[in-house]
């Protein structure tokens, strides 16, 4: 349920933004900025407990859909934030509370669906 | 090999030094010898954008100097508001997203360094999510962000469009602080 909840999270995040930018024409900073805080606000006025790791998710996955359309098309930012969701329920607890962790795991997800676009392109 | 291809393999080291370094202190720690995949995603820096910016003193600063905004900015939110680290840092990007790109329509220089300072400090922001237990004072922050403004300045025309490229930048600055003071602790 939360893998589930988290992937879910991680595709709004990441879809979102990239919608936000290539729909609405936003720029990218703002598109994944202002969606990362529109969902952090409920969070810090009420205390859900539970799913406190929502925002992280949606902020960490945002990175993804801030990335150009020239590089990456609606479905591989759908893969890349299915991915990015699945690292970060395997990484999180080993984040340390460093910063910059959320966005690295969001380039390596990033760099790792293109490499598997161009080999699947090239087989 | 040409000069100009040489001088290229520095932001690709630098990057490529970035994700080395989460391979060993998150990704190892977490899942062992799977780890090893992650330098799959290292070939892919290759079909991307790679080009080095000329050194710029005047550039260099700003880049330190709006890093060192988006830091110290996002740790005074989270300690005087008592926010979470993504509220305090989302906001920072909001507010720093309505500064305009262009004044009446002209392109100039100072524009684009505009531009850049922007997500400098996003980038920043991402450095201030750090926990404060790893910034024992304001000099590391002023370390931390020194470090991080010049990693920006070396990375500002390469990978572009990549996302989670600001983040590998604050990911970096943090890092590498907190390597150097072990090191400089052990000697």
């Amino acid at each position: 349920m939360v893998i589930l909840l988290t992937i879910i999270s991680s595709i709004v995040g990441g879809f979102g933004t990239f919608l936000l930018i290539t729909k609405l024409n936003w720029h990218a900073l703002k598109a994944s900025a202002l969606l990362s805080l529109v969902v952090a606000i409920p969070f810090e006025i009420w205390e859900i407990k539970e799913y406190v790791s929502i925002p992280f998710v949606v902020f960490g996955a945002s990175f993804i859909g801030m990335s150009r359309r020239k590089i990456f098309n609606n479905n591989l930012i759908l893969i890349a934030s299915t991915l990015f969701g699945i690292l970060y329920t395997l990484l999180n607890s080993n984040f340390n509370g460093v910063g910059g962790t959320l966005g690295t795991t969001a380039c390596l997800s990033c760099l790792s669906i293109l490499v598997i676009n161009r080999l699947v392109k090239r087989g | 090999m040409n000069q100009e291809s040489r001088t290229n393999i520095i932001p690709l080291l630098v990057l490529g030094s970035i994700h080395i370094l989460f391979l060993l202190y998150i990704l190892i720690p977490a899942i062992g010898w799977f780890s090893i995949l992650g330098l799959v995603p290292i070939i892919g820096y290759k079909h991307l954008p790679i080009k080095i910016n000329k050194l710029n003193i005047y550039e260099i600063g700003l880049d330190v100097f709006s890093f060192s905004l988006g830091i110290l900015f996002t740790i005074w939110i989270i300690i005087k508001f008592d926010t979470s680290p993504v509220f305090a840092s989302a906001l920072i990007g909001s507010l720093a997203s309505f500064i305009p790109n262009t004044v009446l329509g002209i392109e100039t220089k100072l524009i684009q360094n505009i531009s850049h300072a922007k997500l400098a400090i996003y980038a920043g922001s991402f450095a201030g999510m750090t926990e404060l237990r790893y910034f024992p004072d304001i000099l590391s922050l002023v370390i931390t962000a020194i470090i991080g403004g010049i990693i920006y300045n070396f990375l500002r025309n390469s990978f572009t469009g990549l996302g989670g490229k600001l983040g590998s930048i604050g990911f970096g600055s943090v890092i590498l602080y907190l390597l150097s003071t072990t090191l400089l602790t052990i000697w």
